[in-house]
């Protein structure tokens, strides 16, 4: 069953699912924050963090790749305090190449997110509130268990725009095989290649049916978490 | 429990929702706050609640100052106008809420919570009811639902928001002896929102009259009919 790609293929399809995965597991809890800040609370600066989290959707990918380079690179402010204290690199690792794709996925998600809280009636909080329970005890209790489904189409659509991200990822970490050479990153390298195409094919193939597989899925989970919620 | 208003007033923005206004509700009352659509009832309502905080001026209960009291701490029973059930909980899980919420160390055990839940389901009449979800039940039911809930947690007073409002004319009716009959057995000093003046007048044993935002009238329903206070009164309780 493996011997259809190659190793190396096999490698960039390895490297993609992983990278999306953490990619969107670690900003979730992130993207959850966000869009709770969003659709419930005043702040000052609430457009501009708006704006920021949107950024990555109008930005050309490249100049967002050449911002994180900026930034989280071997020489950024950045990159080098979280070298320092916590050992962590994302300059030419997977890391980094995670570290782009959420960042590119991150409005797609907040976004999916903030839409289903923006959905939930307030007085069902307050109503917790007044029962006496503490605020996180409500956000577990309430507020998540009703957003559940818009949590998962925008876990979904983030993994999906992850595996696809390409040109953030390539200016930031570059394209080096077993290492930063995502997915789309094989798919270019092959393509640029003589001989290449029957590889650039098989890979594109796979991207389909990951695509199709992650859109199946997703509408059937929300389909069962619709049913749980609204009650038989 | 005493509940005193002194001097409150609300603004939001621009609007003055509430203008300086001072109460005093009486330990085991039942007063009615009554005015039309606008007047600032559900602003007053929600302050004594704890889900607002005034702009000025005090909320004291027997005595202690509560203005700062989170909404957890305040122990207020509150029905919301449209109930604000969680529609992902069966009606059980719904009024055990407030006490599965308490920290481990106050949370009753779990044979205790369901004879509390099932005591309160006979008290509100349903008690079969336990397993259905808010969907599944009619806008009487619901309202019902929402007062156990809101009882579970030995409120120190109740406070309900237009509790009658969504309810055709016949359930109406027999809640608001449902309301009264609770009010009675547990002696809680009660609070309920309306613009409907004869629910107000045969329901309370105090009604306070509003409108923008100010109190027209304090009193109780036979006297407020025989003598009311402003031409605003007067044209308000005929209409
Ligand atoms: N959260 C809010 N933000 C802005 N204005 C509000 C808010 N709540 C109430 N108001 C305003 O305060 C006034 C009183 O409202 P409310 O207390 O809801 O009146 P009532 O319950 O008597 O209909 C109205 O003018 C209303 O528009
Ligand atoms: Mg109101």
């Amino acid at each position: 069953m493996t011997d259809w790609l190659s190793p190396e293929e096999w490698r960039a399809v390895a490297l993609s699912l992983r990278v999306s995965f953490w990619a969107v597991l670690a900003s979730l809890p992130f993207g959850i924050f966000v869009a709770y800040a969003l659709a419930r609370w005043r702040f000052p600066g609430k457009q501009v963090l708006n704006g920021l989290v949107h950024l990555p959707l109008i930005l050309p990918p490249v100049v967002t790749g050449y911002l994180l380079l900026l930034t989280f690179g071997r020489r950024g402010w950045a990159g080098q305090v979280l070298d320092e204290w916590f050992g962590i690199v994302f300059a030419f690792r997977w890391t980094g190449a995670a570290l782009a794709a959420a960042v590119m996925a991150f409005p797609l998600m907040v976004r999916a997110i903030r839409l289903a809280i923006e959905a939930v009636d307030p007085r069902l909080e307050e109503a917790a509130g007044t029962l006496g329970a503490p605020r996180l005890w409500v956000l577990a209790t309430v507020t998540l268990p009703l957003i559940l489904p818009g949590i998962i189409a925008g876990v979904i659509l983030a993994f999906a725009k992850a595996m696809g991200e390409f040109g953030a990822t390539i200016t930031f970490v570059s394209n080096i095989p077993g290492q930063t050479q995502t997915l789309p990153s094989a798919i270019y390298s092959f393509m640029q290649v003589p001989g290449g195409e029957a590889q650039a094919a098989r890979l594109v193939a796979v991207a389909i049916a990951i695509a199709m597989a992650a859109l199946l899925l997703s509408e059937w989970i929300s389909r069962a978490v619709a049913r749980r919620i609204a009650g038989p | 429990m005493r509940i005193e208003i002194d001097e409150i007033s609300k603004q939001f923005g621009v609007t003055a929702a509430l203008h300086p206004v001072s109460l005093a509700i009486p330990s085991g009352a039942l007063v009615a706050l009554l005015g039309p659509s606008g007047s600032g009832k559900t602003t007053l309502l929600r302050i004594l609640g704890g889900l607002e905080f005034p702009t000025s001026g005090r909320v004291l209960f027997d005595g202690q100052d509560a203005t700062g009291l989170t909404v957890q701490d305040r122990r207020a029973g509150f029905v919301f106008q449209s109930y604000a059930l969680f529609r992902h909980m069966t009606v059980f899980d719904n009024i055990a809420y407030g006490l599965a919420a308490r920290p481990r160390a106050s949370r009753p055990p779990k044979a205790e919570i369901t004879r509390r839940v099932t005591k309160l389901l006979e008290l509100i009449q349903l008690p079969d009811i336990g397993s259905r979800f808010p969907s599944q039940l009619s806008g009487g039911q619901r309202q019902r639902v929402a007062l156990a809930r809101a009882l579970a947690i030995e409120p120190r007073m109740l406070l309900l928001d237009e509790p009658f409002g969504a309810l055709d004319a016949k359930v109406r009716k027999e809640l608001r002896q449902g309301l009264r009959d609770i009010h009675d057995e547990t002696g809680l000093t009660t609070v309920f929102v309306t613009h409907d003046q004869e629910e107000a007048m045969e329901l309370a044993d105090l009604v306070v009259v509003m409108s923008m935002g100010r109190i027209e009238q304090i009193g109780k329903p036979q006297d407020i009919r025989a003598r009311p206070a402003s031409a605003f009164v007067q044209s308000f309780i005929s209409a």
